[in-house]
């Protein structure tokens, strides 16, 4: 019995000794950085883009503009957008609400099949008078401070240095935070890759110089994309103009890129 | 020894660690930040589906010329033929653009010309049936019976130039 006792406690003091090695070994190894360019001056071309976006270019400021008294609700966006990101059926990188106003104020807000094959009959379900009605396109906001980014675990959806909101789909693992997270509800799992998808604002058709699909769509201009920092540009103009711009759920903090032209408090 | 055994094992497990590093870790990640690099470069790099008016241009340049001059102007040639990538490849035609003839093409200039609550009030909508019988035309009648669907006032400005020149010699005459 005594023999064993001591056994014990001999094992015991070899066991804290590894778990103290063990720990410090550990800790050691946390000190191997990342390898990060942001932290250390690379000299060199980072010129591989073939694209006219430089991910490091931060003198462009990019902002996507709904004008809400343009859109017609013809549903032009939601086709080319499904087409040119291959989009499965159901789900929606883009979509356009509907919004109806009564002379009681009650609103009535639809988007059937996010409003893709366009509005051309009125709601027929509603029995007061209509005060007044207008269409809202959504698409990604492309917030500065994307809460989807971070509440991401694996690091697979991030804003690149120009400010778009993309997903890794190779590294998602579709645990769906950032479904959950979005305040605007743009993002999904998509049901063919099986990974988080979401508007990019076309990335890949601005950095080759063309506009998003579905702003090259749109047949009245409601949709309107375009650098700030390039006085130039449409959106610069409206802008620097006295028009109002809103951006949804301000008080959230995320801070838009998306600004809404003539777009009422409900939508707010 | 036994120093030497532990050292052994502690450059044994950084090894591990460094290699294991090596080889999970993508090669560009934290090239801009805490994720792959890389992505961004595939993210851009990606095909496009719908091209601009610019790439019809040079086949259909009379009806771009027509349609670029008129008042759909700032439509896009593909919301209504589909995406230009179905069609050409490497300059040459691979496959045809749909046209939509007879109810189908109503169905399609309705989707952006019916009168629907929510439109703003300047665009150009009609109510379909009201719209045929107040022109007492057929109320089989399609759109490009009268309109030209690359610029739907096409006719309409033709007569109404063809009335003013009448009407000017009209007064001349008398």
């Amino acid at each position: 019995m005594k023999i064993d006792q001591n056994f014990i406690d001999k094992d015991r003091r070899g066991f804290i000794e590894k778990v103290v090695k063990g720990s410090i070994a550990g800790s050691l190894m946390l000190m191997i950085p990342m390898n990060s360019k942001l932290f250390a001056k690379v000299a060199g071309d980072d010129s591989k883009l073939v694209s006219l976006i430089d991910p490091k270019d931060k003198a462009k400021h990019y902002a996507f503009m709904v004008d809400v008294t343009g859109c017609i609700g013809c549903g032009s966006c939601c086709v080319a957008d499904r087409k040119e990101n291959s989009v499965p059926q159901g789900q929606y990188r883009t979509w356009v609400e509907r919004y109806v106003i009564d002379i009681y104020n009650t609103v009535y807000v639809d988007s059937p099949e996010g409003g893709e094959k366009g509005y051309s009959k009125p709601r027929t379900d509603i029995k007061e008078k209509i005060k007044d009605a207008f269409f809202v396109p959504k698409l990604c906001n492309m917030c500065e401070e994307p809460s989807c980014v971070q509440v991401c675990p694996v690091a697979a959806t991030f804003k690149s240095p120009d400010g778009f909101v993309l997903v890794d789909n190779s590294h998602c693992v579709a645990c769906g935070y950032c479904v959950q997270a979005c305040p605007y509800g743009v993002r999904f799992i998509n049901n063919d890759t099986k990974t988080a998808d979401k508007c990019t604002w076309c990335y890949h058709r601005i950095s080759k110089g063309k506009l998003p699909a579905c702003v090259n769509a749109c047949p009245t201009g409601a949709r309107k994309f375009g650098d700030l920092n390039d006085p130039k540009s449409e959106v610069a103009k409206i802008y620097n103009s006295k028009t109002v711009l809103k951006v949804l759920k301000k008080s959230l903090g995320n801070e838009p890129a998306l600004f809404y032209v003539g777009a009422h408090e409900e939508v707010i | 020894m036994f120093y030497l055994r532990l050292v052994l094992v502690f450059a044994g497990i950084v090894a591990l660690v460094l290699i294991g590093r090596a080889v999970l870790i993508p090669k560009s990640w934290g090239e801009y930040g805490y994720y792959r690099g890389g992505y961004i470069q595939e993210e851009a790099s990606r095909d496009l589906v719908y091209g601009t008016n610019k790439s019809c241009e040079k086949c259909h340049e009379e009806i771009y010329e027509l349609k670029a001059e008129g008042t759909h102007k700032r439509l896009s040639c593909e919301i209504c033929h589909g995406p230009v990538t179905v069609h050409v490849k490497d300059g040459k035609k691979i496959g045809d653009m749909p046209v939509r003839k007879g109810d189908k093409q109503i169905e399609l200039c309705l989707t952006c010309h019916a009168k629907v609550a929510g439109r703003p009030e300047k665009f150009p909508m009609i109510e379909h049936i009201k719209h045929l019988e107040e022109l007492d035309v057929k109320l089989t009648h399609t759109c490009d019976q009268c309109h030209t669907v690359h610029e739907p006032l096409e006719n309409m400005n033709i007569i109404k130039k063809m009335h003013e020149l009448r009407t000017l010699k009209e007064e001349v005459s008398q």
